[in-house]
C-alpha cells in the first residue's frame, strides 16, 4: 500500500517581486514500512519537498496524496488534524518545549489528539522505554544530553502512531558517535514496520537508508534502492 | 488543554512575579478600588441608614430648615420664620392624624457634677410626649412627667455616656448637674444608643421644656416632631402638617413653605444622592484603571507571543489547531489579568479588614463588588489578548519553527 504519492508537486515562492521555483514537478510514491533518504545539495527544494510531505506547507501545483486520501487543497484545522495524527516529526534542532518535562514533550500530540490522560501518560512512556530514556522521563531538555534530546524528539514523533515519520537532518546538531546511536533507533523503527522520510546532506547518514532519491534544482535527479 | 494554558500561565508568573505585579497593576488598582470604595460607601449606608432611622423611622419633623447644601440654598432659606411654640401648639391641636407631638429646644451646653464636667452636650428640652419617640429603655430611674413639664420641674434624664462620665462611681439618681448654670435633679439615666461612624450618640440630657422655659426663657427657634397614628400614615400627616402652618403662615398657593418637613425618608434620599455621586467617580477610576490595564496586558501578551514563536510552531508541528493557539494565548491572557485582578481583591479586602477592625468607620465587603471587579478583569484580560492570541494563531509553522530565540 502506498503512503505517499505525489504526481509533479510544485512550489514557486515570491521572494521581493521575483517567483522562484524551488519545487518543478517531483513525482514520488512510497510505499508502507519503506525507509526513504532524500539528499540533495543546499537550494535543491529538499526542505520544501519536506515541509510539503510534512503537511507544513502547501504545494502551488501538482497533487499530493497521503494515505489514499488527497491532502492539497484541505483547510488549516483538517491539515493539523492529519499532521497530528498521521505525521511525525524529528528536526536538526529538535524542537523541545524548554518548559516541559521529557515525558511531557512526548505527551504534546496526544493532547491535540484529545486522549484521555491515562492513556496519554501510558503511551508516551511507552515510547520514551522504545528509545532507551525511562530514566530520564521526569528531565527538562536542558538536563539532557543532544543525542537524548534527539531520543525524546523521536518519542514524540511516535506516540501517535504516525504513518510517516519525518526527520529533517536528525544527526545534524550531534557528534558522529551520537549520530551514529540515533541512527541505529531509526534503523530499529524500520524494522519494526514504520515508513521514514529521512532528509539529509550527508551521505553517510543516506546511507542507512534502503532506498536514496536525490533532488537537485528542485526536480528528481535520481531515485534507486540500495 | 485549558488547564495546561492555565498552568503555563502560573509558571509564567510565578516565574516573572515583579513583571507581573507591573503588568497587572491597572488590574490590582481597578479591583481594589472597587472592593475598597463599595465596602466603604456600603459601611457608611449602614451606619448612616442607621443612625437616620435612629431618629425615628415612623415620624418627621418641622424645622425651620433642613440640611444646607449650598450657598444659593442658604440664600433661600436664610430668612425664614423661626418654629414657634405657637406653632407647635397649632400643630398639636388641629394635626388629626398624629398620635403624638413633641415639642423640642435644642440648647447645646456643658454640662457639670460636682466633681466632673463634659464639654458641650446635647441638651435637649422636650414635652412630656417625648416618651413615645424615644426608642431605647431606661437603664435606671424613671422619665418625667406631663406635670413636672407643665410645673417647670428642673429634672433630667441623662444618656449614659454623661451618666458615667460625670458620676463615675457613684448612681447619679438624686445628684444635681448643673447646665448653664442652673440646676437639675437627675432622675433616669438612659441605656446606651451606641457609636456611629465613631461619634457616640449618647452624650445628651433630656429636660422637660417647661423647666427650660422657666430657667432661661422663651426660645428663638424650635423643632416640631410628629408620630402618625399609623406609619403609612406618615405622608397624609405630613400634608395635614403642611396644610395646618401654611394656614398659621398667611401663605398663598403661589408661595414656597416657609419650613421643611423632614422625615428619614428625606434623609436617606439625601444621603443616596450622595452615595451615587462616589459610585459615579468610582466609575471613572475603575474604567481607567482597566484600560491601562488591558493595555499593559496586551502589550506583555504580544512581547510572549514573540518569545514564544518557536514553541507555537513547535505546537502546530505536532497537530495543534489555529483555534488551540488562540485558546492557549486567550486563557494566558485572562489567567494573567485574573491573577491581578485577585491581588487587587486581596489588597482591598486587607485595607477593609484593617480600617473594619481599627477605626470606627465599619468598611462591610459586598459581594457584588467583588464578583463585578473579576468579571471585568475576565473580560478585559479576553479583550486584551484577543489580537497578540490571533497573531499566534495565524503564524506560519515553518516561519515559527525557524524562529532564532
Amino acid at each position: 500500500m502506498n503512503v505517499i504519492v505525489t504526481e509533479n508537486l510544485a512550489r514557486t515562492y515570491r521572494l521581493g517581486g521575483e517567483d522562484v521555483q524551488a519545487l518543478r514537478g517531483v513525482s514520488v510514491t512510497v510505499e508502507r514500512g519503506e525507509y526513504l533518504a532524500i539528499m540533495g545539495p543546499s537550494g535543491s527544494g529538499k526542505t520544501t519537498f519536506m515541509n510539503i510531505l510534512g503537511l507544513l506547507d502547501t504545494p502551488t501545483g501538482g497533487s499530493y496524496v497521503l494515505n489514499g486520501r488527497r491532502v492539497s487543497g484541505l483547510g488549516d484545522s483538517e491539515l493539523s488534524d492529519i499532521r497530528n495524527r498521521e505525521i511525525g516529526f524529528v528536526f536538526q534542532t529538535f524542537n523541545l518545549m524548554p518548559d516541559a518535562t521529557a515525558l511531557h514533550n512526548v505527551e504534546l500530540p496526544m493532547v491535540y489528539a484529545r486522549s484521555a490522560r491515562g492513556e496519554r501518560r501510558e503511551r508516551a512512556m511507552e515510547a520514551i522505554e522504545r528509545v532507551g530514556l525511562a530514566r530520564r522521563a521526569k528531565h527538562r531538555p536542558v538536563e539532557l544530553s543532544g543525542g537524548e534530546r534527539q531520543r525524546v524528539a523521536i518519542a514524540r514523533a511516535l506516540v501517535n502512531r504516525p504513518s510517516v515519520i519525518m526527520a529533517d537532518e536528525p544527526t545534524g546538531n550531534l557528534d558522529s558517535a551520537t549520530g551514529v546511536e540515533i541512527m541505529k533507533v531509526f534503523a530499529e523503527l524500520s524494522a519494526a514496520g514504520n515508513t521514514i522520510v529521512l532528509i539529509t546532506h550527508e551521505p553517510d547518514i543516506a546511507a542507512h537508508a534502503r532506498r536514496l532519491i536525490r533532488l537537485r534544482d528542485g526536480r528528481v535527479e535520481s531515485d534507486k534502492r540500495q | 488543554m485549558i488547564l495546561e494554558a492555565v498552568l503555563i500561565a502560573l509558571r509564567t508568573i510565578r516565574a516573572n512575579k515583579l513583571r507581573t505585579m507591573l503588568t497587572v497593576l491597572g488590574n490590582i488598582i481597578a479591583v481594589a478600588a472597587l472592593v475598597l470604595v463599595v465596602a466603604f460607601v456600603q459601611g457608611m449606608n449602614n451606619e448612616i441608614t442607621r443612625a437616620i432611622l435612629a431618629r425615628g423611622a415612623d415620624t418627621f419633623s418641622v424645622e425651620r430648615f433642613g440640611p444646607v447644601r449650598s450657598e444659593e440654598e442658604y440664600e433661600r432659606v436664610k430668612n425664614r420664620p423661626p418654629v414657634t411654640i405657637e406653632d407647635a401648639d397649632a400643630v398639636r391641636r388641629d394635626a388629626t392624624l398624629a398620635s403624638h407631638v413633641l415639642t423640642q429646644w435644642n440648647l447645646p451646653a456643658p454640662a457639670r457634677s460636682q466633681r466632673h464636667s463634659l464639654a458641650q452636650i446635647a441638651v435637649e428640652a422636650r414635652s412630656a410626649e417625648y416618651v413615645h419617640f424615644i426608642g431605647e429603655p431606661l437603664a435606671s430611674g424613671r422619665h418625667f412627667t406631663e406635670a413636672e413639664d407643665r410645673r417647670g420641674v428642673a429634672v433630667a434624664v441623662l444618656g449614659s455616656e454623661v451618666a458615667e462620665t460625670l458620676f463615675p462611681s457613684e448612681s447619679p439618681l438624686g445628684r444635681i448637674v448643673r447646665l448653664r448654670g442652673k440646676h437639675f435633679e437627675v432622675i433616669g439615666v438612659m441605656t446606651p444608643r451606641g457609636a456611629i461612624v465613631g461619634h457616640s450618640q449618647d452624650k445628651y440630657v433630656m429636660l422637660p421644656l417647661g423647666a427650660a422655659l422657666a430657667e432661661w426663657g422663651r426660645p428663638w427657634d424650635l423643632d416640631i416632631v410628629v408620630k402618625p397614628r399609623r406609619p403609612e400614615l406618615i405622608d397624609a400627616s405630613a400634608d395635614e402638617v403642611r396644610a395646618i402652618l401654611r394656614v398659621r403662615r398667611g401663605l398663598r398657593p403661589t408661595q414656597e413653605d416657609t419650613f421643611d418637613l423632614l422625615a428619614a425618608a428625606t434623609f436617606l434620599k439625601m444621603y443616596r444622592e450622595t452615595s451615587r455621586a462616589v459610585y459615579g467617580a468610582l466609575v471613572g477610576l475603575v474604567a481607567l484603571a482597566l484600560v491601562v490595564g488591558g493595555i499593559v496586558i496586551a502589550n506583555v501578551m504580544l512581547m510572549v507571543v514573540t518569545q514564544r514563536t518557536r514553541e507555537i510552531g513547535i505546537r502546530k508541528a505536532v497537530g495543534a489547531r489555529r483555534g488551540h493557539i488562540l485558546a492557549q494565548f486567550l486563557v494566558e491572557s485572562v489567567t494573567l489579568s485574573l491573577a491581578g485582578g485577585l491581588i487587587g481583591f486581596a489588597i482591598g479586602a486587607g485595607i477593609t479588614a484593617l480600617v473594619d477592625a481599627f477605626t470606627p468607620l465599619t468598611f462591610a465587603i459586598e459581594a457584588w463588588s467583588v464578583q463585578l471587579g473579576l468579571a471585568l478583569v475576565v473580560l478585559v484580560g479576553g479583550l486584551a489578548g484577543l489580537y497578540p492570541a490571533a497573531r499566534a494563531a495565524r503564524l506560519d509553522p515553518i516561519v515559527a519553527l525557524r524562529h532564532e530565540r
